[in-house]
This record gives structure tokens, C-alpha cells and sequence, in this order.
């Protein structure tokens, strides 16, 4: 009798593995979460790699990819068979997606292949036993664009939006790559994550106005001799930013106040803009000026955001007071437009200008490329001013209306809905009670008052979490008493048991900060904060139940 | 590729910004037109950081070349195709620009 075995061996046909399935295994081994070695073959990387070359291909991090980084791709072909491609990022479209292309192949790019179809990233080449540097042997020595000017944003912190806590990471309402998620993706490697560095700051450089808003924190009269008087003169201002520089920070909001009514702006300004400083600026525009765009033509600002209060002369006087600068505004804008100056425009929704929310969302997103932000939550005074405090509570919204206002704009809609199970969470998973702060405070950012009072985020107003810059330096705030705030705990059970455990907290207004502007205590649960919130999360709820049906 | 080219002293421009953060070094323009669009930043790799520390206003190409022939394991005809492949690139976006030879 025959060999049985060997019959049935020699019958059987040779199995061959497509490049697909290549792909398929190398995406089983990287999950392994250990490097591979592999043999290229062809030369669509030549010269940087050439056929034969052994490829050490390791898994990717949660770091973003970077341009010019070569990465290992399933790519689904014409005839809808995949594919194993070995080819170099030649733009980063956003976290997800990914414009690839092989060195020696046509003009055209792969195409755009998303995060979820790169299997892993080529850290190693060797040839003939030798490993190759990257770098010189493919026309090295590279400078290569870090960031876009298109990709125009502005740090998330900046922004008004709902904040994540008892998550690594704040993010913002709408999420979208921004330049400051790119910095930070940049620079996030290894350890960086649990490093505190101080990427960005805000700088209220006055806190005069030539407006008078009635939902304003902020604002004193333009010409008050006593502001005037408290604020930080340039020397004082380039001292501040000469330590920031010296601490890596990259980014500098210039706010007010309305900054553009110091007379030494331009002086200000420039000066940030030579110590290597990328600079955001918030201004209500009617300030600008023919000569202030030259000067931001000639020193680039990385973005300009804008207020909208009202879209006509009206709702714009009733908001600000100052209907007379209605035109100035339009002016403004205008100039900035024309002239290219990027633009984001944003609003405040509250009592005087509810009425025209559709009309002032509108306007915002004909003039903004990206998106639409507005914010319906008045922070009552930073000085605590009773009278202005009154005007503000008298323009906040019901908690109704604040909910309505979420499902009414549809892209801050969508973002709660995919994002449902952020906002709503499971309270199970907190093990933080006893920490007072429980976002972001103090990792990457920080705040300058126009008098020169540090603090880790700009609403964080309390005398004993504020630092005078004028009579310390920066290093000292930063290393020594910043940690200091950051590490305070709470034994209100209020606080520890309700607001952190709370599941609805990531739709809530509630921090130590916001507690502080409303009642002069760190801890303290209004109950505006958790009426609004409720509202919100009904509203998500009720949304998503009658999309399910 | 002549041999005058590895006489150039290259000069970094007074409109960018280099710094150094978390080990990366960042080429800032501060002024437009720099750099392809307006407003980009740089960041450079091992060996282009490498040429960077070296265009102090005083070493020639030639030089620089001879430094990084030291440094690295390559030709020099690589070497040399490099430096210079670099010293193209951003002096196209304004980042450096030629000064007289020796």
C-alpha cells in the first residue's frame, strides 16, 4: 500500500500568499507589539530602500505619524484585491488619514490611507549587514514642514468647550486636528504625556475696552488711569516672555481686554514675534486699522479670532453698548478678510442676542473656513463687581435654552451624539475624589494676567492660586508653586462624591474655578451649573432615542 | 555641482527663529515669505541639524562637508550630494542665504 501521507502531500497544491495576505500576517505580528524583520522586494523606494534591503518594521505608538516617515499599508487594489505597500507619508492629513507615496514611482501618490489600514512604521534598513543611516543616504539632511499654515487653529485650550476630565487629555467640543494637536502630537514622545511643559500661554496684556459687553468678565473703561496704571509694561512683558522661551513655550494667545488698545501694541507684538513665539490673537476688530494690517501681513499672526455679538447695528449696540462701533467692526473685519489675514469668527449666545443666533451662526460660518464656535456659558467678573455681575446673570440663558442652543448648530449635534458615552460615562471609573482639579490644569498651559498674575488657567482667579510675576519669575511659578495648586485636595463630599463621581460632569460647567467666580469659594456646587447640565444630557438622551427610532 | 559651490558660506536669515524644544530644533519664520507658504515651521532631522549647528557664518560647504565625512559612515560624494541637497532646499524657502566664497 502506498504511502498515503505523501500521495496526499504531493497532491496537494502549493498555497500562495498573495502581498495581501503578507499584510494580513504582518498586522497579526504587530499586534505582538514587537518589531518584525522583512526583505523588500522592488524598487518603488529606491534609493532609499533598494530590493533586498532587510526592513525592521515595529508597531505603531499612539503618537501621530509623522511626515516623511516610511510605514507598511494594506491598499486595496484596482481589481479589489489588497495589497502590502512599503511607501513614505508625504502629507499628514489629520490623525486618521494619511497621504503615501513610493520615492521612485509616479508623480501620483498612493492615495490617502487611513490610520486603521497602516500596519506599522520602517525604523530600521539594513543592507548588505550594514545598517543604513536614515538620513544620508537619501539626499539627507531634510527640513521638513512641522506645520501648515492651512491647517489654521487654535490650541483646544483656547477655546470654550466641553471640557473632558478624569481623561488624560482635554478635547475639544468638535473634534478636528488642530495646530496645537499637531505640536502636541509632535512633541509627545515617550515620556511626554506625564511631563508637564509649558507649550502655550494666555496673555490678557489690558483688560481695558474700548466696548462695553454685558456679559464681559473682564472689561474696564479704555482710558481707566487705574488699570492703566496695574498693567505690565513692555520691559516687564518681554521679561515674562523671554523665561517662556527660555521653558520651551511655542504659543502665545495675546487677549485682553481688548489688546489693540495699548498703545504699544505693535511694539508688543513684534517683540513676541522675534523670540520665536507662534502668536494667536482675540480682538474685536474694530481697532483695526490700514497700518495695523501691514504690520500683520508683514509678521503673520498663526490665527485672529473675532466675537461676533450681533449681526446688526441693534443686537450689536445692545450687547456691547457701543452701537457706534458697529461699523468699525464691519470695517474691521473687512480689511482682515480682504487681506487674507486668517479669521475665525465665534460667538457668545446670551439674552441680548438669543433672538439672532441663526443670523450670527450664519454670518460666522460664511467668513470661517473651519467651523463655528459659540458659547453659552457667562463667567460671572474676575473682580467680582456686583452690579456687573447682576447685568451677567440677568443675559445667561435658561438650561432649557442652553440645550435647545446644542441641538440647534448641527455640527456641535453630531459631535455629542458620537460622542454620547463621553458626555453621559459611567461614574464607576473615578479614582480621583480627593484631587480639587481634575482636568488638564497646569500640564501644558498657563495664563498672565494684565498686572502680571500667573495663574494655570485663566478663570483660576482665587488670591492663593495666583502668582505675582512682578515680584518672582516665571521658573518659579511654574516648578515650584505651580504643583503646589495642582496637588490640592478637596474633602467637601459635595465635590469628591457628587461633582467627581458625577455622570454627566464632562457637560458641566463645574471646576474649582468657575465655583470660585460664582460664589468666592473653590468648592462649591451651584446649581445653575447642574441645572444646565441636566438640561444637556436630557436633550442628548431624548436625541438619541428618537434618532434610534 | 561645481566645485565653487563647496566655497559658498551660507547665512541664516535674521527672519526665522531656531529653537530647541524637547530635543527638536524648530525653524520658526517670523516674518511672510518664508518657506513655501506663509507662516510654516521647520523641524529638522539628525543631519540636518547637523549642517544647521555648522552655518555659523564662517565655514564654507567644503568644510561642513569635511565635518560630517568625520561624523558619519558614508562617501563623501553622498555626503557632498546632501549637504548641498539640503543647502537647496532651504535656502529656496528663505531660511539661509549664500554670502560671498573664501
Amino acid at each position: 500500500m502506498a504511502n498515503s501521507s505523501n500521495t496526499y502531500s504531493e497532491r496537494r497544491e502549493t498555497l500562495l500568499i498573495s502581498s495581501g495576505d503578507v499584510a494580513e500576517m504582518i498586522r497579526c505580528l504587530m499586534a505582538k507589539k514587537s518589531p518584525i524583520k522583512i526583505q523588500a522586494g522592488g524598487w518603488s523606494m529606491d534609493p532609499f530602500i533598494r530590493d533586498q534591503d532587510v526592513l525592521t518594521i515595529a508597531p505603531l505608538s499612539r503618537d501621530m505619524i509623522k511626515l516623511g516617515e516610511i510605514v507598511a499599508f494594506k491598499v486595496q487594489k484596482k481589481d479589489k484585491s489588497f495589497r502590502l505597500g512599503m511607501h513614505r507619508v508625504v502629507q499628514v492629513l489629520d490623525r486618521e488619514n494619511y497621504l503615501i507615496k513610493g520615492d521612485n514611482t509616479s508623480p501620483d501618490p498612493d492615495g490617502i490611507v487611513p490610520r486603521n489600514q497602516i500596519l506599522g512604521k520602517v525604523i530600521k534598513i539594513e543592507r548588505n549587514n550594514k545598517t543604513i543611516r536614515l538620513g544620508v543616504s537619501q539626499g539627507g539632511g531634510r527640513a521638513r514642514p512641522l506645520v501648515k499654515a492651512q491647517s489654521s487653529g487654535t490650541p483646544d485650550n483656547f477655546h470654550e468647550k466641553i471640557e473632558i476630565r478624569f481623561q488624560a487629555q482635554k478635547i475639544p467640543m468638535i473634534s478636528r486636528p488642530t495646530i496645537w494637536t499637531t505640536i502636541l502630537e509632535h512633541f509627545k514622545k515617550n515620556e511626554f504625556e506625564k511631563k508637564r511643559h509649558p507649550i502655550s500661554f494666555d496673555f490678557d496684556i489690558t483688560a481695558r475696552c474700548n466696548n462695553d459687553c454685558r456679559h464681559c468678565y473682564i472689561n474696564v473703561p479704555p482710558d481707566s488711569p487705574e488699570h492703566i496704571e496695574k498693567e505690565l509694561s513692555l520691559s516687564q512683558i518681554e521679561r515674562i516672555a523671554d523665561e517662556a522661551v527660555s521653558m520651551g513655550t511655542l504659543w502665545c494667545l495675546l487677549s485682553g481686554g481688548e489688546p489693540l488698545l495699548r498703545e504699544d501694541f505693535d511694539d508688543i507684538y513684534v517683540m513676541l514675534k522675534r523670540k520665536g513665539l507662534l502668536l494667536s490673537l482675540y480682538t474685536n476688530a474694530t481697532l483695526i486699522t490700514p497700518h495695523r494690517i501691514q504690520l500683520l501681513k508683514r509678521y503673520p499672526p498663526r490665527d485672529i479670532e473675532i466675537t461676533v455679538y450681533g449681526v446688526t447695528k441693534e443686537t450689536f449696540g445692545k450687547v456691547t453698548s457701543r452701537p457706534e462701533n458697529f461699523n468699525a467692526f464691519k470695517r474691521g473685519l473687512k480689511l482682515l478678510l480682504d487681506n487674507n489675514i486668517p479669521v475665525r469668527l465665534k460667538a457668545m449666545i446670551m439674552r441680548s442676542n438669543i433672538h439672532e443666533f441663526s443670523e450670527i451662526a450664519a454670518f460666522c460660518r460664511r467668513y470661517t473656513k473651519d467651523f463655528f464656535r459659540f458659547d453659552p456659558h457667562l463667567h460671572l467678573r474676575y473682580d467680582g463687581n456686583p452690579e456687573r455681575n447682576r447685568r451677567i446673570l440677568a443675559e445667561r440663558l435658561t438650561p432649557q435654552e442652553i440645550a435647545a442652543l446644542d441641538h440647534k448648530d448641527p455640527s456641535r449635534s453630531a459631535s455629542l451624539q458620537k460622542d454620547c458615552h463621553i458626555y453621559i460615562r459611567d461614574s464607576s471609573n473615578n479614582e480621583n475624589d480627593k484631587r480639587l482639579f481634575c482636568c488638564g490644569l497646569g500640564r501644558n498651559s498657563f495664563s498672565v494676567g494684565f498686572d502680571g498674575m500667573f495663574r494655570l488657567c485663566p478663570s483660576l482667579c482665587a488670591p492663593m492660586c495666583m502668582y505675582d510675576l512682578k515680584n518672582g519669575s516665571l521658573a518659579e511659578a511654574w516648578t515650584t508653586f505651580a504643583p503646589r495648586i495642582m496637588s490640592m485636595t478637596t474633602s467637601d463630599p459635595e465635590i469628591g462624591l457628587k461633582c467627581h463621581r458625577c455622570e454627566i460632569i464632562n457637560l458641566c460647567q463645574w471646576c474649582p474655578a468657575n465655583a470660585h467666580l460664582e460664589s468666592g469659594r473653590l468648592e462649591y456646587r451651584p446649581d445653575y451649573f447642574c441645572e444646565v447640565a441636566r438640561a444637556r444630557s436630557e436633550a442628548l438622551k431624548s436625541r438619541l432615542v428618537s434618532d434610534s427610532e | 555641482m561645481t566645485s565653487s559651490d563647496l566655497k559658498v558660506i551660507y547665512h541664516k536669515s535674521d527672519d526665522i527663529v531656531a529653537r530647541e524644544i524637547e530635543g527638536e530644533l524648530i525653524i520658526i519664520p517670523i516674518v511672510a515669505g518664508i518657506g513655501n507658504m506663509e507662516n510654516e515651521l521647520y523641524a529638522m532631522d539628525e543631519i540636518g541639524q547637523e549642517i544647521w549647528k555648522r552655518l555659523d557664518g564662517t565655514r564654507s560647504v567644503g568644510h561642513i562637508v569635511d565635518e560630517l565625512c568625520v561624523l558619519y559612515d558614508a562617501d563623501r560624494e553622498t555626503i557632498q550630494k546632501d549637504v548641498l541637497g539640503f543647502l537647496k532646499e532651504i535656502t529656496s524657502r528663505n531660511i539661509i542665504t549664500a554670502g560671498h566664497g573664501q
